[in-house]
Parts: structure tokens; C-alpha cells; sequence
């Protein structure tokens, strides 16, 4: 006689039940409206943005000059000191703008990561607050 | 897609996006501002030849000078400017980021 055996079921896993107090005091995720209200920037996005209106500048600048002509006195080329191979020249104009996209890139990407990090702090520090003065009776049930 | 969610949609990409004309007079006035500060600042302090540096900027902004004219006149144009590049960052930014102004 043939027997069959039926396959072991998997083992249970022990199933935790938490109290509702554990519950209460597990960090919720932000409700979607507060979230949006603090969205942070696109760093990228926002260096980008930053940077294309550093680099258009100084082209623009670079071109004002070379169509006004020189003035006593006035010298962007001492740009030249921090952005190498800049001159007033058309030419040097577009590296102008080059260094003026990648200055600014920089600063913008810098800034929104500051900004970012300061509403996060604010976020915590909010929060913390909270929590502590839901706690703050604590005390009174004991 | 009905209008519950569209309004959501709507809603979230207004949050999300950069207020251009806000970005354009908010960095206005703080180039204006500081320009039209700058200016009486040495006009107050006054001596020889004050300005000697400020007032190569009328290269760039033709009537400018360092008196509290050229400062009102430096004011407008430093407006104008920083308008242009907030506006311009906040398009640039709304643009790259995904949050088309409607």
C-alpha cells in the first residue's frame, strides 16, 4: 500500500503583537500635506539654475564691454585671477561663461543642500518638541 | 483620471515649484537695495574722489553715478537685473526639476 505524504507546512513564524502603546510611540511618517509644505530642493536642478544665470551674466557682461569699449579703471580681466584662460575677448567670453556655469553650479547646489539641511533641522527640532510635550505628564500616571 | 485627483496634481506641482515672479523680486531688491545702499554709504562719507571703484558699474548701467541720483538710477537698473535672474533661475529650476508652471 502506497502511502502519501503530505508536504510538512511551512513553520509558522511567530507573530509579535504589539501593544497599542508600542504603537503610539513608533515614529508615523509625515502626513502627505506637511511633506509637500516642506519639499526640498533639486540640487541639481537648483545648481543648474544658478549656474546658467552666473554664466549668462558674465557673457553678457564680457560682450557690454567689448561692444561699449574700454574704460579707465574698469578691468574684468581681472577676472582672469580665478577663472584661468578668461579675457576680454569674445573668445574668452565663452570661457567666462563656462566657469561662471560651473561657480554656480557649485554655489546653487551648496545652497540648496544649506537650505535642505536647515529645514530638516527645523522638521526634527519640531517634532522633538512634540513628542516631548506629549510626554510631559508622564510623571502623573506613575 | 477625475477632478479630485487632478486638483491634488495641481496642487502638489504649485508647492513644488519655485514662484518665479517671487525669486525675480526678491533677488531685485536685494541688488537694488544693496546697490542703492552702497551708494550713500560713500556719498554720506564723502572726501575727494568718492566712488572711485563703484562708479565703473555705469559701464554697465549707463546714467549711474555715485551721488543720490545715480543711486535711484542704480536702484532701477539693479532691479531690473536681479528680476531677470530670478525669474530665469525659477524657470530654469521649474524646467530641470519637473514642475512645469501651468
Amino acid at each position: 500500500m502506497k502511502v502519501e505524504i503530505a508536504p510538512a507546512a511551512p513553520p509558522q513564524l511567530p507573530v509579535l503583537e504589539l501593544s497599542s502603546n508600542i504603537v503610539s510611540h513608533m515614529p508615523e511618517p509625515l502626513p502627505r500635506a506637511i511633506s509637500l509644505a516642506f519639499a526640498p530642493l533639486h540640487k541639481r536642478a537648483f545648481g543648474l539654475a544658478v549656474g546658467l544665470a552666473a554664466g549668462l551674466s558674465l557673457l553678457l557682461a564680457t560682450w557690454i564691454y567689448l561692444l561699449r569699449g574700454p574704460y579707465p579703471g574698469e578691468n574684468l580681466a581681472l577676472l582672469s585671477y580665478y577663472f584661468t584662460g578668461y579675457t576680454v575677448t569674445w573668445a574668452g567670453s565663452f570661457i567666462g561663461f563656462c566657469w561662471g556655469v560651473g561657480t554656480g553650479f557649485v554655489a546653487g547646489w551648496f545652497f540648496a543642500f544649506c537650505r535642505n539641511f536647515v529645514l530638516a533641522l527645523s522638521i526634527f527640532w519640531i517634532r522633538t518638541r512634540a513628542e516631548m510635550a506629549q510626554s510631559r505628564d508622564f510623571l502623573d500616571h506613575i | 483620471m477625475n477632478a479630485t485627483q487632478d486638483d491634488q496634481r495641481e496642487l502638489e506641482s504649485a508647492l513644488l515649484r519655485l514662484n518665479g515672479r517671487a525669486w525675480g523680486i526678491s533677488i531685485g531688491l536685494v541688488l537694488a537695495f544693496g546697490l542703492f545702499i552702497a551708494t550713500n554709504l560713500l556719498v554720506l562719507k564723502g572726501g575727494n574722489d568718492p566712488g572711485r571703484h563703484l562708479r565703473l558699474i555705469r559701464v554697465f548701467f549707463p546714467g549711474y553715478s555715485v551721488s543720490f541720483i545715480g543711486s535711484i538710477i542704480g536702484f532701477v537698473y539693479a532691479f531690473v537685473l536681479g528680476y531677470g535672474l530670478g525669474r530665469l533661475i525659477g524657470s530654469v529650476y521649474n524646467r530641470l526639476s519637473g514642475n512645469t508652471a501651468h
